[in-house]
């Protein structure tokens, strides 16, 4: 039996070796591949061009990006096209954001140009997707000396404003997941560029098949976002009071306030043939600007009963909105299937008409918990 | 008889719920999803009910044999050759396990890790292990699972951590459609359970025979935590109406969470849940081997091993699996895995109770 036990003890390191061996035809070293981190889809003359952006690593070279483009049917048919243009392979796609040109945001179901990116695993589907109102090329190829690379750089401005509630944070997955949810519709972040210099503009709206429908300021995104209980703590709004407006450079009537702990209830009913919804919204504030000559220390309940008035005239203007597009960005949709589900069912395949006949109430409930350190 | 090798509760119990959370974890809450909408976690209640009365019945059995396998028991009450037929069965049954365990294995780890490997060199480097592990028997293979169990601990802890983006309003209405989508997915919920069979071979090697029911039930009640948890957070989730649309959710789902350190979880994960994943196929190996050695009639259990690992390394080299192919083989085992760990433990409850009656009747 012992030459039985050395013979597979050789038999074994021999395959472990080959298996190695062929294991290695998986491996890419990062020298030889190129990384694009940004990916930047647009329509011109109704064909679709695709824009890669990928770092380079390289001390001697000033410029810190390499950037490729092309016509294509398909991303992943494209692929030869994109190897020609880079020194490594193109071969994992790590994109951080994905810019989606307005031209290809009027197509119904451009969406699924993105195929590839969920059925190859090895892409990630964290990439947020950002709407641009213009050419795409313009932002893939923008160069600043004071800003990094434009991917990076864009990154990093989607998950600043969404942690402010300034645009929201939607990823390749979660668009994925808005689109397909028949109770809600698509919202994506928006930038644009001004003065030469990359901003952001707030969100883009989206139609259930994925057409462009309305932009929000970054006020009103903040405002969605704590309809759909997705604001953070330290949310900043601003409103004017009125009857206080003055002629300076700077609006005196105007209170800004931060916003804690926030509850929102969104209350169901059907009646009349239509749905009604019941929002209540509480909060502690605390003052963060005011100009105006005020008394807070004895006015605070008026004061708090104005803001209120205006962020429910505000809600109710931003609702409006949604219903005038027959689009649901906050999701109403999952309180009717949660709660009125057999009536739900009946309209969910046109569910954007059916929440445009909805009727809404808003309460706005704010309390001042804090006016700051001076009167 | 073998009770030189002795099998802990503890070990008992988590290799029966490793073995039956592999078999089934990946695929479950795209199958719950597909059958039953949200509603689809309501079933797996009914699964651990199943699978506890067919743990009851399963260890009464095995009441009769203290010291011998099913095997024995057979041969005690039916005779020789009965054993032997029932040895095939088993064989029949449990290759097909272990296959299926390496179809899916080596497929998702080709799919999400290394596309360009071949399948059989994968299914190779997994059959060095299995044999070093298998050709010990059960305690070695207990001991094994405590080590699994241990390993994956962090796992869960990866799941919670995607509830930042949970809708919970998606689990609501409960029963939407009422119950006849929940009932009717019950059927699904078998194969998940798999697993209670093993105590057809490990009771005579358990330390504590009058636990094992006790033990089966903590493990049936674990494997069905696992699996409430796991389909929960892909419910919440995933949309209603995309969820069908994955094919691994469980694992599509770790793409959501974004670390510092590390852009795709899923990699680590799907290396770790290799250990669970072989969970399935050691036990299955070893009985497969066990049964033909009873089969040939001599102690041979280790060449015997040898002989089928090569088999499975040959038919992968030769015969290349696809994603199509496993859902055929887990259909066919859907349905084997009923008639053999919930069908058969009764039928043979019943006989051995007939044939005492019968032999009792005969001694008075």
């Amino acid at each position: 039996m012992r030459w039985f036990k050395k013979f597979s003890a050789v038999a074994m390191s021999c395959t472990l070796l080959l298996a190695l061996i062929s294991c290695s035809s998986d491996k890419n070293n990062l020298e030889d591949a190129t990384v694009p981190l940004s990916l930047g889809l647009d329509v011109i003359d109704g064909k679709l061009h695709y824009y890669l952006s990928a770092p380079v690593f390289s001390k001697d070279i000033e410029k810190k990006s390499r950037e490729g483009e092309g016509i294509a049917e398909g991303l992943r048919q494209a692929r030869n096209q994109e190897d020609a243009q880079f020194p490594g392979t193109v071969a994992f796609r790590n994109y951080q954001v994905i810019i989606v040109g307005k031209k290809l945001l009027q197509y119904k179901d451009w969406f699924k140009v993105l195929d590839v990116t969920f059925r190859d695993p090895r892409n990630t589907t964290a990439d947020r997707i950002i709407a641009y109102d213009g050419p795409v090329t313009d932002v893939i190829h923008f160069q600043a000396k004071d800003q990094p690379t434009t991917s990076v750089f864009l990154r990093g401005l989607i998950d600043s404003g969404s942690r402010r509630s300034t645009t929201v944070k939607t990823t390749e997955q979660e668009l994925h997941r808005q689109l397909h949810d028949r109770a809600i519709t698509p919202a994506i972040s928006e930038i644009m560029i001004e003065n030469n210099k990359i901003l952001l503009k707030g969100t883009t709206l989206l139609s259930k098949q994925g057409q462009y429908r309305d932009s929000l300021s970054y006020q009103e995104t903040s405002l969605l976002q704590i309809l759909k209980k997705e604001s953070k703590p330290g949310v900043s709004l601003t409103f004017p009071v009125e009857g206080m407006r003055k002629q300076l450079p700077f609006n005196t009537d105007l209170v800004s306030f931060s916003i804690g702990n926030i509850s929102v209830k969104i209350k169901t009913s059907y009646e009349d043939g239509r749905f009604h919804y019941n929002i209540k919204i509480n909060s502690f504030i605390s003052i963060t600007e005011k100009f105006l000559e005020y008394e807070l220390q004895e006015n605070s309940e008026e004061m708090a009963n104005d803001l209120s008035d205006e962020m429910k005239k505000s809600i109710e203007k931003l609702i409006g909105k949604f219903q005038q597009h027959k689009i649901d960005p906050v999701g109403f949709g999952l309180y009717a299937r949660a709660y009125h589900y057999p009536l739900y069912k009946a309209a969910q395949d046109s569910w954007g008409e059916e929440l445009a006949r909805a009727k809404f109430q808003v309460e706005v409930n704010l309390r001042i918990g804090a006016t700051g350190a001076v009167e | 008889m073998k009770t030189t090798r002795p099998v802990s509760t503890l070990q008992f119990t988590l290799m029966v719920s490793a073995f039956q959370i592999s078999v089934a974890f990946l695929s479950l809450p795209r199958e719950l999803a597909r059958q039953a909408g949200t509603d689809g976690w309501i079933a797996i209640f009914f699964g651990w009910g199943m699978a506890t009365l067919a743990s009851v019945v399963l260890v009464k059995v095995m009441k009769n044999s203290p010291n011998g396998s099913i095997l024995e028991l057979i041969q005690r009450f039916m005779g020789v050759w009965a054993s032997k037929i029932a040895a095939v069965i088993f064989i029949a049954y449990y290759l097909p396990l272990a296959y299926d365990g390496f179809m899916i294995a080596s497929l998702v780890m080709k799919l999400w890790l290394l596309p360009s490997t071949y399948i059989y060199v994968l299914v190779l480097l997994l059959l060095i292990p299995t044999y070093q592990i298998a050709q010990h028997g059960f305690q070695a293979i207990g001991r094994y699972c405590e080590i699994v169990t241990l390993i994956s601990i962090w796992i869960p802890f990866v799941y919670l951590s995607t509830l930042r983006h949970a809708h919970w309003l998606y689990l609501l209405p409960v029963l939407k459609e009422g119950w006849l989508p929940v009932l009717s997915t019950v059927k699904i919920m078998f194969f998940p359970m798999v697993g209670i069979g093993l105590v057809f071979f490990i009771y005579p090697h358990l330390v504590n025979k009058e636990k094992a029911l006790k033990a089966m039930v903590i493990s049936n009640t674990l494997t069905c935590l696992v699996y409430l948890g796991i389909t929960l957070v892909c419910f919440v989730y995933f949309s209603p109406d995309e969820i069908g649309e994955f094919n691994d959710p469980v694992i599509s789902i770790m793409k959501s969470i974004e670390l510092q350190f590390i852009e795709r979880v899923e990699v680590p994960f799907i290396a770790f849940y290799l250990f669970v994943f072989s969970c399935v196929w050691i036990p299955s190996m070893h009985l497969v081997s066990m049964n033909s050695a009873w089969l040939l009639g001599r102690g041979g259990e280790r060449g015997s091993l040898v002989v089928w690992c090569f088999a499975i390394a040959v038919s992968f080299f030769i015969y290349k699996p696809s994603f199509i192919d496993a859902a055929r083989v887990n259909n066919f085992l859907n349905l084997t895995g009923f008639v053999m760990e919930f069908a058969l433990p009764l039928c043979l409850l019943l006989y051995v109770a007939i044939a005492k009656k019968v032999r009792g009747g005969r001694r008075s």
